[in-house]
């Protein structure tokens, strides 16, 4: 899954092989689908002007710069002032009429208010620690590859995490 | 290792970290090696839910009650109308109103500017026609019209020009006052006629 070769890709493929996973984390980190939708448009946008403005020699570790453009987009879009007052927090979950999915065996055992309440557990945790759990655990990064992202030390990865750990297992265990 | 293994270093195997020792103890100790399972079966239950989409339902409650969400935009806007309109009161009750002299006065202007609009076409007529210097003398002072008697310094013709200091008068050379012009514009008006050799 984790690419650390350079890609000298066009700008469709490039779309085609990492939009889903750009608009996965900001769906994340923003909490409802819209404003990652918004989001992750910037961030295509932002690539398309960069491919432009690179050499054609020049060889780009595409992943990792558009998944480092999305958190930073994300905090841009959270700190904004008419966001945080539109957004009500944790609100987005509550009455979510989830479906039954069971392509794995993890997913089969869940109920539908498990898998709520992991999302409304996971829209607990501060910026920094959703920011970690998604790429360690969702986006699978590694430990060096996340402190190198968030330009922070994998002490501090560590640390997120377990926390961020910590509380969603909680979560899971209460509902057990 | 003998003890058990805290839930931070069970974390740390999880993602292929932790040292020899750690993973040994795993292999040897069930109750560790259960909680790791735990955390493992965790883990992937949890990152398998966040990896999917949210359903389309939940997005229609992302936003705060209509109400709620306007309030402070009606207050605001409340506020503003209520400042803006006591403001208005306090301006239209603080304005002049205007009295009988103030109309009259108003209305007193345009003869004003009638008389003046007279006196400087008269002036510019006398201008062009007179060259002596009593003429000249003449045209300034009917400019000045209602000044009060001061030396009238406009040069005459064909000498110096007056600057901010006072040039020294002869005796010969002074210019007339108010009262002599307006002595000799009289004349001038009364005849409407200029004298062709005055000296």
């Amino acid at each position: 899954m984790i690419t650390s070769r350079t890609e000298p890709e066009s700008y469709e493929t490039l779309y085609a092989a990492h939009s889903a996973e750009v608009l996965r984390l900001c769906r994340l980190l923003l909490g409802n689908h819209h404003d990652a939708e918004e989001v992750a448009q910037e961030v295509f946008l932002k690539a398309h002007q960069k491919q432009q403005n690179m050499e054609p020699s020049e060889l780009m570790l595409w992943r990792s710069w558009l998944i480092r453009v999305s958190i930073n987009a994300c905090r841009d879009r959270r700190r904004s002032g008419w966001w945080k007052w539109w957004r009500s927090p944790g609100e987005e979950y509550q009455e979510a009429d989830y479906q039954d999915s069971s392509s794995t065996p993890e997913q089969a055992l869940l109920s539908r208010e498990t898998e709520a309440s992991i999302w409304r557990a996971f829209q607990q945790l501060s910026h920094r620690q959703q920011e970690v759990f998604a790429l360690r655990y969702v986006d699978e990064w590694s430990t060096e590859e996340v402190a190198d992202m968030l330009g922070i030390t994998t002490g501090s990865v560590k640390r997120y995490l377990f926390r961020a750990v910590h509380h969603l297992r909680r979560t899971l265990g209460d509902r057990r | 290792m003998n003890r058990c293994l805290k839930d931070k270093t069970l974390l740390l195997l999880q993602g292929k970290e932790g040292n020899s020792a750690q993973r040994a103890h795993l292999t040897q100790c069930a109750a560790c090696a259960a909680r790791f399972e735990d955390l493992r079966r965790d883990l992937m239950a949890i990152s398998q839910v966040l990896r999917e989409k949210p359903p389309a339902q939940a997005m229609a409650h992302r936003f705060r009650p209509r109400i709620i969400r306007w309030a402070p935009a009606t207050l605001g806007m409340a506020l503003a109308l209520m400042l803006s309109w006591q403001g208005m009161r306090m301006w239209i009750s603080s304005a002049p109103r205007p009295t009988g002299t103030a109309v009259e006065e108003v209305w007193s202007l345009p003869n004003g500017f009638s008389s003046s609009l007279f006196l400087l076409s008269e002036a510019m007529a006398v201008e062009r026609t007179v060259t002596t210097d009593v003429a000249y003398d003449l045209a300034g002072a009917v400019l000045e019209a209602d000044r009060p008697c001061e030396w009238y310094d406009l040069p005459l013709p064909g000498r110096m020009e007056s600057g901010i200091e006072e040039p020294e008068l002869a005796e010969g050379n002074r210019p007339a006052s108010c009262i002599e012009v307006s002595q000799d514009s009289e004349k001038v008006l009364q005849k409407r006629k200029i004298p062709k050799n005055v000296s």
